[in-house]
C-alpha cells in the first residue's frame, strides 16, 4: 500500500458520509458564481470560498463592477465544518514532525498564506475518524518527513524559527515559477555543484523536504476537495487527448504537455485538479496521476476548441516534486 | 497504409508502370516471395510475371482505343493485375472461375441504373478478401453504377454536377497541421447532399474507433485522430483524404476500397459496351446529359489510378506521384496557423495564481 492508495481508499470513505451531498449541492452552486470563480483562483479548495466571502467587502471596493453574494450561514457553517475536518487531517498526517520540529509545522500547512480563522463550532462530518487516522498513519511514512527530521540533525541546520516560513515558502514558490519542465537554477546548481554532505546541500535538503511535504499535503487535500464532487478522478484517455506534447524529466519531477478535446468528459478542469491520464506511448510508459499546473483554452470556428494542459506527475507519496526528494 | 513514398515524376503513369513492370521479372518476383517468407515454383513466378505484362499491354491498348471498346480493354487489364498482385502479396494463384459478377442492364436509361451482381465466389469476392478486406458481398444484391460512380472521390464534383440528387459515397477532408496538434476537418457544404451531417458520419464505419467525437461548428466539422487508432477513409490521386460513407446492403454496412470500387466500375462498363451496344453507341455518340463526360473522367481515372493503387498494395504503401522542384529548403513562409489561432478566450496559469 501507498500513500496514494490509501489517499484513493479515503476518498471513498468521503463519498458515504453524511453531510457530503449537501456539501456537493453548495459547492456546485457557488462554483457558478463570481464569488466561485474568485474563489477557485485561491487553489485552497473549500477554503477560497470562505477566504472570498470574508474579503467580500475590501473586493467590491477593488473590482465595483463585481457583486459579491455573502454565504449564506448555513453554507458558512457546513463549508467551515468541512475545512476544519481538511485542517484536522493535515495537523494528523504531520504529526511524527510536530513532534520532532514543531517549528517547522507552519512552513508545511498549505493554507497558511490566508490567516482564516475558522470560527469556533463543531467539526465537520466528510472525513470519520477512523479514515483520519488510517491516513494519518500512512502519510506518516512520508520519506520526506524522515528526510526533514533526518536532515535536522546536522549542525548547519540553523533556521531561525520565525524564518522557516518564509524559507519554504520562497523555495516552494521558486519550484511552482520554474514550472514542470524545469528545475529552478539554483537548484540545478546546488544539485551539480555541490556534494552531498556539503552544509548548502544539507541546507537544500532539508527546505526540500519540508516543501515536498506541504505540496503532498496540498495534493491530498485536493483529492478530498474533489472526491466530495465527484466519485471518479478526471479521466484523460484515449477518448479525449487530441496529442501529448512536450515531456519532461527533471530534476523536480515529470513535466507533461497535453492537449484534449473539452467537451467530452471532463469537460471542466481547473489549475491544481488532480486527474488521472490514461494512454500508451511510443516512449517510457505516463504516469497515472497528474497535477495541472496550467491551462490554455483555445477555440475558434476554423480549428475548433481544445485545451492545452501543463501537468506535474504526482508519485505514490503525493508528492509532485518527487525527484528532487530522490535527488537533493 | 500510413507509409507515403513519394516519388518525383514528370510522368506519373509512365513511372507507375515501371516500377510494376518489376514484376514482370522473374528475379524481382523471387526476391519479393522470399522476403515476404513465401515459397516459389516456376509456374507461379512465370504466371505472375505474365499477369503483370499481359495487364500494361491490355491498359495501353485501352488508352490508344476508342471509348467503344476502351472499357472492355481496361477490365481485362485491371482483372489481369489483380490476379497477378494477389498471386504476388499471397505466394499463390487464387483458384478463380469467372467474374464473381453479372451485369443487369436491362431497361436502363442512364449508365447510373446499371447494376453489377455479384455472383458466387469469383474473382470479385476473392480479390475483395484481399484488397478490401472485411468487405464480403451479398450474392445477388445488386450494385448500381450511381453507387460507384459516387464512391470514387476524384469523381465527387462531376458526380454531383452530373446526378442532381444523388447522394456521393465520400466526404472530402482537409488536414490542418498545425504547431499544436493537427487536425482533419469536413468543411460544411461538403455534406449539403446528405441529410444532416450526423446522417452522414454515422454512416461512416469505424468512426468512433479512429477519431474522437466530431466538434461542429458553423463552418467545419472537427475532427481529432485518436492517439494509436487506425486511419480509416481513402485518399484521392492528389492526396486528398476523403472518408467513405458506407452502403447498405440487406441491412449491413457495406465499405469497399477505391481499389475495389474502380474494379466493379471498369466491370459494368466493359461489358455494357461488350453487350450492350444497343445502349453503348447512343450513349457515346450522342449522349445529351452529360454523363458521358462523368463516365470519361471515370475512365482516365481508372486508367491513371488503378495501377497506382495495385502498386500500394504491394508495396504496403501509399505512393504518391509528385512534381516539385529538389534541393531547396524553404523556411521562410508564415504559418496560416499561427494567424488562424486568434480567438483565445483565457490563458490561466501559475503566474495568474495567488489573489490572496
Amino acid at each position: 500500500m501507498s500513500i496514494r492508495s490509501d489517499a484513493y481508499a479515503m476518498c471513498k470513505s468521503v463519498w458515504t458520509s453524511p453531510s457530503r451531498d449537501q456539501l456537493k449541492s453548495v459547492i456546485k452552486k457557488l462554483q457558478g458564481s463570481e464569488s466561485g470563480y474568485l474563489a477557485r483562483r485561491q487553489h485552497a479548495q473549500i477554503l477560497g470560498f470562505l477566504v472570498i466571502d470574508q474579503r467580500k467587502t475590501d473586493i467590491e471596493e477593488k473590482m465595483q463592477a463585481l457583486h459579491i453574494v455573502p454565504l449564506e450561514n448555513e453554507d458558512r457553517i457546513l463549508l467551515s465544518g468541512a475545512h476544519k475536518n481538511v485542517v484536522q487531517l493535515n495537523t494528523r498526517c504531520i504529526a511524527p514532525l510536530a513532534t520532532e520540529l514543531p517549528e517547522c509545522i507552519e512552513a508545511v500547512d498549505p493554507y497558511r498564506k490566508f490567516k482564516y480563522e475558522l470560527p469556533e463550532m463543531s467539526d465537520g462530518d466528510i472525513l470519520s475518524e477512523e479514515a483520519l487516522v488510517k491516513m494519518a498513519s500512512s502519510f506518516s511514512g512520508h520519506p520526506a518527513i524522515k528526510v526533514a527530521i533526518e536532515s535536522a540533525k546536522s549542525s548547519v541546520i540553523k533556521i531561525p524559527k520565525g524564518k522557516y516560513v518564509e524559507a519554504v515558502s520562497i523555495f516552494y514558490d521558486a519550484l511552482i515559477k520554474a514550472g514542470a519542465y524545469d528545475a529552478p537554477n539554483d537548484v540545478v546548481s546546488i544539485m551539480s555543484g555541490q556534494s552531498k554532505d556539503s552544509p548548502q546541500r544539507i541546507i537544500a535538503r532539508h527546505v526540500s523536504a519540508l516543501a515536498c511535504i506541504k505540496a503532498s499535503l496540498s495534493v491530498l487535500d485536493q483529492l478530498v476537495y474533489q472526491a466530495i464532487l465527484s466519485n471518479k478522478l478526471p479521466l484523460l484517455d484515449q477518448n479525449n487527448i487530441i496529442e501529448i506534447g512536450q515531456m519532461s524529466n527533471n530534476l523536480v519531477s515529470n513535466g507533461l504537455s497535453l492537449l484534449y478535446q473539452p467537451f467530452e468528459q471532463p469537460c471542466m478542469l481547473n489549475v491544481y485538479d488532480v486527474v488521472l491520464v490514461k494512454i500508451e506511448t511510443s516512449g517510457s510508459p505516463l504516469g497515472q496521476l497528474w497535477r495541472i499546473e496550467a491551462i490554455h483554452f483555445e477555440s475558434s470556428q476554423e480549428f475548433g476548441s481544445s485545451k492545452e494542459l501543463t501537468l506535474r506527475e504526482v508519485d505514490e507519496n503525493l508528492n509532485p516534486f518527487g525527484h528532487l526528494l530522490d535527488h537533493m | 497504409m500510413s507509409k507515403v513514398i513519394y516519388i518525383n515524376s514528370e510522368n506519373a503513369t509512365r513511372d507507375q508502370w515501371k516500377l510494376l513492370a518489376q514484376y514482370a521479372y522473374p528475379t524481382n518476383i523471387v526476391r519479393y516471395l522470399h522476403q515476404h517468407k513465401f515459397a516459389d515454383s516456376g509456374k507461379l513466378v512465370e504466371y505472375i510475371a505474365g499477369c503483370f505484362r499481359q495487364s500494361e499491354a491490355y491498359f495501353t491498348a485501352a488508352e490508344d482505343s476508342p471509348i467503344d471498346i476502351s472499357p472492355l480493354l481496361q477490365y481485362y487489364g485491371a482483372a489481369t493485375l489483380l490476379a497477378g498482385a494477389s498471386a504476388l502479396v499471397r505466394g499463390g494463384q487464387l483458384p478463380i472461375k469467372g467474374h464473381g459478377m453479372a451485369l443487369n442492364a436491362s431497361d436502363i436509361r442512364r449508365i447510373a441504373d446499371a447494376q453489377m451482381i455479384p455472383r458466387g465466389n469469383g474473382a470479385l469476392q476473392q480479390f475483395a478478401g484481399i484488397f478490401s478486406p472485411g468487405c464480403i458481398f451479398v450474392n445477388g444484391e445488386p450494385w448500381t453504377m450511381e453507387e460507384i460512380l459516387g464512391s470514387i472521390p476524384d469523381l465527387k464534383q462531376d458526380f454531383e454536377s452530373c446526378y442532381e440528387q444523388a447522394v456521393p459515397y465520400t466526404v472530402p477532408i482537409e488536414i490542418v497541421k498545425r504547431d499544436r496538434g493537427s487536425l482533419e476537418r469536413i468543411a460544411i457544404g461538403e455534406l449539403r447532399r446528405f441529410n444532416g451531417p450526423e446522417n452522414a458520419l454515422t454512416n461512416v464505419e469505424n468512426l468512433r474507433q479512429s477519431y474522437l467525437t466530431p466538434e461542429h461548428t458553423s463552418q467545419y466539422i472537427i475532427l481529432h485522430r485518436k492517439i494509436n487508432s487506425a486511419e480509416i477513409g481513402t485518399y484521392s490521386l492528389f492526396n486528398q483524404k476523403c472518408l467513405q460513407i458506407a452502403h447498405s446492403k440487406k441491412g449491413r454496412k457495406v465499405t469497399l476500397s477505391q481499389l475495389v470500387d474502380m474494379f466493379i466500375g471498369m466491370f459494368s462498363l466493359g461489358f455494357l459496351s461488350r453487350y450492350n451496344p444497343e445502349f453503348w453507341n447512343p450513349f457515346v455518340r450522342s449522349d445529351e446529359t452529360g454523363e458521358l463526360l462523368l463516365v470519361e473522367k471515370f475512365i482516365a481515372v481508372c486508367q491513371r489510378y488503378f495501377p497506382n493503387l495495385v502498386l500500394n498494395e504491394i508495396q504496403k504503401s501509399r505512393i504518391q506521384f509528385v512534381n516539385k522542384t529538389k534541393g531547396i529548403l524553404d523556411l521562410s513562409a508564415t504559418q496560416d496557423t499561427k494567424q488562424g489561432a486568434k480567438h483565445h478566450i483565457g490563458v490561466t496559469g501559475i503566474s495568474e495564481r495567488d489573489m490572496s
